[in-house]
This record gives C-alpha cells, sequence and structure tokens, in this order.
C-alpha cells in the first residue's frame, strides 16, 4: 500500500514539476512571436497528456482520441457541415486508402467550399431505392445483378468492369435525381461511388474536426443525398441566416 | 515517381504570351529547399539591381515546398517572391527590396497536384489576363469579363466558371490600380498580404491564376514518412502547449491575444502610440466566440483550423458575415482608436474585397487619423473625410478611394514616406514603417519586436521574429509550405527535417537544415544590400524611444545605444560585417555562389 502511495506521489511530483517547468519557461506571449527556448531552435517542447500514446491508434496520421481503432458499423458516411472547416483530411484518408495515393481527385468523398463560408461534403449516400442500378441498361445475370450492383455483404456500390457498357445512365441518375457523386473515370467506369472501404470507413476515423459520421442503414440515404448547392444552400441560412456579406461600405446579398 | 517535389516548373512570359516547362534543378533544390527558399534564388539570379517594382522584368513567382499537399498537418502556404512594391533603400527611392510572402488556402497544393513546384510569371500582358491550369494543360487566357471585379464577386464568378474544385489565387481592384500595399488573395480571406505583390501582378495585368489537378504527390520513403509524420500530428495535438497549443488556436484562433498584448504593453494602440488600450473591451476573442462566431474553418490539411466564420446578429451591420477578429485586424481595431467590433470587421471585409493588405492599410489610416489630430492634415486633405479616430465609415471611405485610386486615394496608395513627403510639419515622428514597409499589430519598446521589424529581409515584419534562432526556425517553415502554428503548437524543427527526408529522400541533417536557413537568410540580405539598403535602413522610427503612457508598461520605452548594440550582435551572429554586409568568407561557408 505505501508502494503505491509512493508511485502516487512521485506521479504528482512529476506532473507539479512539468507545471513549474512551464511557469518558469519564457512566457507565452514570447512563444506566440516565437521566442526559441533552446539554442537549437526548438519552438516548444509539447507536455502531452498522459496515455495519449496509447489513446491514439497510429496509422497514416492519428487524428482525434475517440474512436479509433473501433469498427464502425457500415451503413453511409454522413457529413456535417456546421463542423466541416474544410481541411480535405478525409479526402487524402479516402484517396490513400482505396488509391494508395497522396490525390484529392481520386477521393470519393469531396468537399465543396460555398461564400459565406460553409464546407458541404458530397458522398454516395447508399440510397435504399438505388436510381443508379436501376438506370443500369445492362440485364441483370442469374444473381440479380447488372453491370452497377449493390455488393451483398458491405451493401455499397460495386461494377462489374466486363459487363459495363459505359453508357453513363447512371451518372445521370444521379445527378438528375441525387448528389452526383458518380462519375466516369478515364476508362469509362463508373467511379466515385463510396465503397465504405469494406466496412470501416477511413474518412470517419481520420476527420480531426469530428464532422463526419456512419449512419446505419435504418435510415434511407436517399434523404440525405442533396446536391451540393441544396445543402450549401441549408447550411447558410442555418449558420448564417443567409448569405450576406460586405461589399461595396454596404451589405449585399450575394446569391 | 519523384517524393515531395514534382519536378517540373512553369514559365510564363505573359509580354509574349508563351508558357514553358522546365526541370526543377535538384542540385538547387537541396541547397535552397522550396517556397521562400528557392523564390529568394531565383529572384537573386534573375533581376539587376536597381529595377523598378513594376516594369515588366520582374519576376513574379509562386512557389510551393516539398511538403505541399503531402498527408502532414497543414501543408497548405503559397510563397510568393518578388520585388517588393513597399520597401526602398533611403539611398535610392527607385528601386526595391526583395518580398517573400506567404498564404495558406489550398492553392499551392493544387498547383503541386497539377504537376508544378513554381510557376514563375515575367512581362507583363497588354491586357487583361489570366492563368488557367488543368494538370499538363497551360493556358494564357483574356480576362477582360473578369477585370474590375472585386473578390468576393471574383471568387463566386470562378466557382461557377470553372467549378468548386479548382483552386485560385487572384487580385483586387486594389491590385489592378496598383496600390503599394494590394495584396494577392485566395478564397478571398486568405492573403500574400505584406509588400505589394497584388500590385506587382496587377502591374502584368494578370488577375487571376486558376489551377486544378488530378496527379498524385510522390513520398520517397513511406516507412520514414509514417514514423515522423505519426509523431508531427501527435506533438501538434496534444492538449497543452502552454496557451498556444491546439486547442488555445482551434477556440481563438489569433485572436487569442487581443486583450494579452494589450495587458502585455505590446498592442498597437493609436498609431502605436501606446501599447496597452483602453477601449479593449469588447474588442477581444472571448467577445468575438460568444457573440460572432459560429464555428471553424482551416486551410488544406489543418488540425487545427484556426480560422472562425461569424456573423453579426444585430445593428448596422446585421446579417455582415465574416471570419475574424484576427490579432493582425488589430491594425484596423486598437490601432484606429475603433470600438465597434462590427464596424471593425466591416472594414476588414472591405479589405479583402479589394485586396489591400489589412495591416499595412490600417498602419495608414492609423498614420491618417493622427495627423488629422494633430493638424497637420484637414478634411480638404481627404476630400472631406473628417478622420477621426475611431470612425469606421471614415476608414470605410478611405479604403474606397484607395483601392480606385480616385481623389486623396492616389497618395494615400502610395507609400508613408510619399505622404511624409508631401505634408511635412513634423509627421514624420508619426510614420511607423522600416524600409518603406508599415509596421504590424506587434507594438515597440516592449519585447524584442523591434527586432523583427529592423531586421526582416522584407521590411518591417512582425513575423520574421526578433531573434536569430526563430528567424531561421520560421524561414524554413516558408521554405517547406508548412503553415507556422503547427509547428508552434508542438511540432519541432527536427520533426519538419525528419519529413523532409522522408518525403524527398534528401539526407538533411539538423547542420544541414539551420546552415540551408542561414544561407537563405543571408542571401536575401545580399538582395538588398545589393539593391542599395545599408545599416541606416536597418532603424526604427521616433517613435521607439518615446515612453508608453498608458497601462502597466508605462514609461517602458527603447534606447539608440541600446538598439545599436542589439543591431551589432545581430549581424555578428549572422557573421555579416559591422555595416550588416554579409561577408566574403560568410558567403563562401554558406556555399553561396555567384553572391557579390
Amino acid at each position: 500500500m505505501s508502494d503505491l502511495k509512493e508511485k502516487e506521489k512521485n506521479e504528482i511530483q512529476e506532473e507539479e514539476s512539468d507545471l513549474i517547468q512551464r511557469l518558469k519557461t519564457p512566457t507565452r506571449r514570447d512563444f506566440l512571436k516565437g521566442l526559441a527556448i533552446g539554442a537549437g531552435g526548438l519552438a516548444l517542447a509539447p507536455l502531452l497528456p498522459k496515455g495519449t500514446s496509447e489513446a491514439i491508434d497510429l496509422d497514416y496520421f492519428p487524428m482525434k482520441q475517440v474512436g479509433q481503432g473501433q469498427k464502425v458499423e457500415a451503413g453511409r458516411v454522413v457529413h456535417d457541415y456546421r463542423a466541416c472547416t474544410g481541411c480535405q483530411t478525409c479526402e487524402l484518408a479516402c484517396a490513400m486508402a482505396n488509391h494508395k495515393e497522396v490525390n484529392p481527385s481520386k477521393s470519393r468523398i469531396k468537399i465543396y467550399r460555398y461564400e459565406p463560408q460553409v464546407f458541404v461534403g458530397i458522398v454516395c449516400q447508399q440510397c435504399g431505392d438505388r436510381p443508379c442500378v436501376n438506370a443500369c441498361p445492362v440485364e441483370p445475370d442469374k444473381d440479380g445483378r447488372r453491370a452497377l450492383y449493390e455488393d451483398p455483404k458491405v451493401k455499397c456500390l460495386a461494377v462489374n468492369v466486363a459487363r459495363c457498357i459505359n453508357c453513363g445512365n447512371c451518372v445521370e441518375a444521379c445527378k438528375a435525381k441525387r448528389n452526383a457523386n458518380i462519375y466516369l473515370n478515364t476508362k469509362s467506369i463508373p467511379d466515385g461511388y463510396c465503397t465504405l472501404c469494406g466496412g470501416d470507413p477511413q474518412c470517419v476515423k481520420e476527420c480531426p474536426q469530428n464532422a463526419l459520421m456512419t449512419v446505419p442503414h435504418t435510415t434511407d440515404g436517399m434523404y440525405g443525398a442533396k446536391s451540393a448547392d441544396v445543402l450549401a444552400k441549408w447550411a447558410i441560412d442555418t449558420l448564417f441566416g443567409g448569405p450576406k456579406t460586405i461589399v461595396e461600405n454596404g451589405i449585399q446579398v450575394l446569391k | 515517381m519523384p517524393g515531395g517535389y514534382t519536378g517540373t516548373i512553369l514559365e510564363v512570359d505573359l509580354t509574349t504570351r508563351k508558357v514553358t516547362k522546365k526541370k526543377l534543378d535538384m542540385n538547387e533544390a537541396k541547397m535552397f529547399i522550396g517556397g521562400r527558399g528557392l523564390g529568394s534564388k531565383w529572384l537573386y539570379d534573375r533581376t539587376k539591381p536597381g529595377g523598378s517594382p513594376f516594369a515588366p522584368d520582374n519576376p513574379l513567382i509562386f512557389l510551393s515546398g516539398p511538403l505541399n499537399g503531402l498527408p502532414s498537418p497543414s501543408t497548405s502556404r503559397l510563397a510568393i517572391v518578388t520585388k517588393s512594391g513597399s520597401t526602398f533603400p533611403k539611398s535610392n527611392p527607385k528601386t526595391a527590396g526583395m518580398l517573400h510572402t506567404n498564404m495558406g488556402g489550398r492553392f499551392a497544393p493544387e498547383m503541386k497536384f497539377a504537376g508544378y513546384d513554381a510557376i514563375i510569371v515575367t512581362g507583363a500582358a497588354s491586357s487583361p489576363v489570366c492563368l488557367v491550369i488543368e494538370d499538363d494543360k497551360v493556358e494564357i487566357k483574356p480576362a477582360e469579363k473578369y477585370w474590375g471585379m472585386g473578390n468576393y464577386q471574383l471568387q463566386s464568378t470562378l466557382d461557377e466558371d470553372f467549378g468548386r474544385r479548382w483552386r485560385s489565387v487572384m487580385i483586387g481592384p486594389a491590385g489592378e490600380n496598383i496600390v503599394r500595399y494590394a495584396c494577392v488573395t485566395s478564397e478571398i480571406h486568405r492573403a500574400c498580404g505584406r509588400g505589394g505583390s497584388g500590385a506587382v501582378m496587377g502591374s502584368k495585368k494578370l488577375k487571376f491564376i486558376i489551377a486544378k489537378g488530378t496527379k498524385p504527390i510522390g513520398i520517397d520513403n513511406p516507412a520514414a514518412w509514417k514514423k515522423a509524420n505519426i509523431a508531427a500530428y501527435k506533438n501538434c495535438m496534444a492538449a497543452n502547449s502552454g496557451g498556444f497549443g491546439f486547442s488555445d488556436w482551434r477556440r481563438l484562433g489569433t485572436g487569442m491575444v487581443l486583450a494579452g498584448a494589450s495587458d502585455w504593453g505590446q498592442e498597437a494602440c493609436y498609431n502605436f502610440k501606446e501599447g496597452t488600450y483602453d477601449k479593449i473591451d469588447g474588442m477581444d476573442g472571448e467577445t468575438a466566440i460568444r457573440n460572432l462566431w459560429v464555428g471553424n474553418y482551416g486551410c488544406y490539411m489543418c488540425p487545427i483550423s484556426c480560422m472562425h466564420r461569424g456573423v453579426v446578429r444585430s445593428g448596422k451591420f446585421a446579417g455582415m458575415t465574416h471570419d475574424g477578429p484576427e490579432y493582425e485586424g488589430v491594425m484596423m481595431g486598437a490601432n484606429c482608436g475603433v470600438q465597434d467590433l462590427p464596424g471593425w470587421q466591416a472594414n476588414i471585409g472591405a479589405a479583402d474585397d479589394y485586396g489591400l493588405c489589412f495591416i499595412s492599410m490600417g498602419n495608414v489610416l492609423g498614420f491618417l487619423m493622427e495627423c488629422y489630430e494633430k493638424g497637420v492634415i484637414t478634411a480638404a486633405d481627404l476630400d472631406g473625410i473628417e478622420m477621426k479616430w475611431g470612425d469606421v465609415d471614415a476608414m470605410l471611405a478611405i479604403q474606397k478611394k484607395v483601392a480606385y485610386q480616385e481623389g486623396c486615394g492616389k497618395l494615400i496608395g502610395q507609400n508613408l514616406r510619399t505622404l511624409v513627403a508631401a505634408w511635412g510639419k513634423g509627421c514624420a515622428d508619426y510614420a511607423m514603417e522600416c524600409k518603406g514597409q508599415g509596421y504590424a499589430a506587434w507594438n515597440i519598446r516592449v519585447g524584442d519586436t523591434h527586432m523583427s521589424y529592423a531586421t526582416s529581409n522584407r521590411g518591417a515584419d512582425h513575423l520574421t521574429s526578433g531573434n536569430i534562432p526563430t528567424q531561421n526556425l520560421r524561414l524554413m517553415n516558408d521554405a517547406l509550405g508548412m503553415c507556422l502554428f503547427p509547428v508552434i503548437s508542438g511540432i519541432s524543427a527536427d520533426n519538419l527535417k525528419d519529413l523532409l527526408n522522408a518525403a524527398t529522400g534528401l539526407k538533411l541533417t539538423m547542420d544541414d537544415y539551420w546552415k540551408a536557413a542561414e544561407r537563405i537568410y543571408t542571401l536575401e540580405r545580399s538582395y538588398n544590400i545589393r539593391e542599395g539598403f545599408t545599416r541606416a535602413d536597418d532603424d526604427l522610427p521616433k517613435r521607439a524611444w518615446e515612453p508608453l503612457t498608458y497601462g502597466p508598461k508605462a514609461g517602458t520605452k527603447l534606447t539608440p545605444e541600446g538598439f545599436n548594440k542589439e543591431l551589432d550582435d545581430y549581424y555578428k551572429t549572422r557573421g555579416w560585417d559591422t555595416k550588416g554586409v554579409p561577408t566574403k568568407a560568410r558567403i563562401k561557408e554558406l556555399d553561396l555562389t555567384g553572391i557579390a
């Protein structure tokens, strides 16, 4: 028992001496202006809260300290424009996980910037009625699958490249009815739809702003699959009460 | 695929309207890294001393660094290097010093995804043009349609004409009209603010550059990258960094020191007369987060996202959205005696729209207010505008005249020294500038900001910092393309060196890293020496010797003797002679070939 108390005491002393150390170092204003503490030009030595290293799931880049290492239930990825800061970490997480490239243009989630400043995330919402699949003209095979179909396990879209006739009907259907996340790639195959990373969406894991979540299939994605312009209008109305900025010494409504 | 760098640079000659692609010289990259470093080298090599910054032969260089675009905290920063629109030596007002300027946003990464490390723009177009970059396709196109637009209108028009995934840099009417402190902006609110790069761009009749890229950026050693990057994120996002850590940046941004700087006697108040603001209540970060802000936003790949978005809910400016206050906004706040938070933000918003550096514009506005108070000028000198302290409408009116170069705006849009020469009556005592460029929101007399202003290679600059190790640290950030704030929040230089090596395959030691910083700083100095700057230009304004009279630091002042000693020490540590000229031995030691 006394050993434990000794250990606790040492830990408290350690924390206190950390505190004293911080108080003794040049004042914080100096940090802002960048006064170096030591000759090596080290900007700041941060005091890591204890236990952080255990909490962080170390992958390509660790992010928020919650939800790391937890498998999230596949459903659809939902973007919260109240929290999104436009950093595009999700885009790199997606591109790196799915294409092994540092290349946001290959991301399946795309962030669009509007003014007044809101960022709207567009990603396949796994609509229950699958207008994309239903627009595919290729006859269903013995398993009921057209060229574009729903993967039975992950419940995301999938393409049978051999059967696809590159007509682009699926692209048009999504554009007309939902959020235009699907497009024909350089090989004229439908691309850009969310594969949920096989059931463990990386974008949700890596977002440092807690602006992404997965929502299970109990709610139909088709209601979430609004176009970026519509979502932006809602976001601007909600956050700002409308799109007013300062222009020419007065207030002018942009759009 | 190479690592870090794309390996290609664009040469754009607006006179001949020719675009050429060139290979990046990797030996140069190894010595000067990228961003501000490479830019300074190219500026030195490509200009002859004595030319005007607005002559067609002044190269306007847009640069990324080897870290831009990569999945690390805030690899967003764009550097612009060119001859300055704001600085000139006392010995020759017709020439200019070097300018390095920097901003966040999303353009620099996009430039790299399109395949280019840098864009060097030379010459001048005979009519308004834009540069459109889509991967390999690079075209100079007519921009008459866009010429004259403010930045708000231009951004929304570009979103429509090109699409919201295209990233651009642009100038507003102030740049078009070659206002000496016009800036280049991106996404309206991000600015390469200091030094008049917008005026240089306007003199070339280049309205905007817009880019979209679909190529990947390589990482030379993914295992080493992963290790260094995990450390970077961990350190950047640690909850405690003594008041300037992740959570502090996130909560209030640079607004966190709006009240603090005033408490410490370091805020620019009433044209720098005082360091503590008597009207700070209601003009600080805490007020902003409670009454204005609805959320954060940030630059490319930034977990901090230190900026905010807000809306004014009542009063004259009800409904106006804006992204401040940030600390340097003080130039249009406390520095002008303003106590109206919405009116303050309206002025920042106007500066954003016109494409005016709000630091420089705020400096000039404060100068006008003091001159008006002291009877140096009357309303007649300002087209009838009564320039009273704190009058936000008078400030808006002056900004408009400056942006459009109308009436009194023609004189005011030049330089503090031009105003001093025009008005006399001892108003030189009120001009807060170094090398021609106006001071920023950190006041002098308390702390060492005066050394930052006096020894910065781009004229009065608060970011350079007052001591050499930090100057070197920040210079390297400007060369790498990563934002300073994650570094202040906890990423060490060691860590940056590891990221650089892992991305590019370079094998820099920390000695190499700091030597590169010294090399670039001395190169920039050499540029200015070549243009005729001397020790006499590393000076402080008269206000430095006048004590503060209000607040906890009342009585604090500097002395010429003290400052001269500091400058002696500074030159010595940099390896320069007592005149501040880099010695031949030092130039050789730093492997600077071809420097006189």
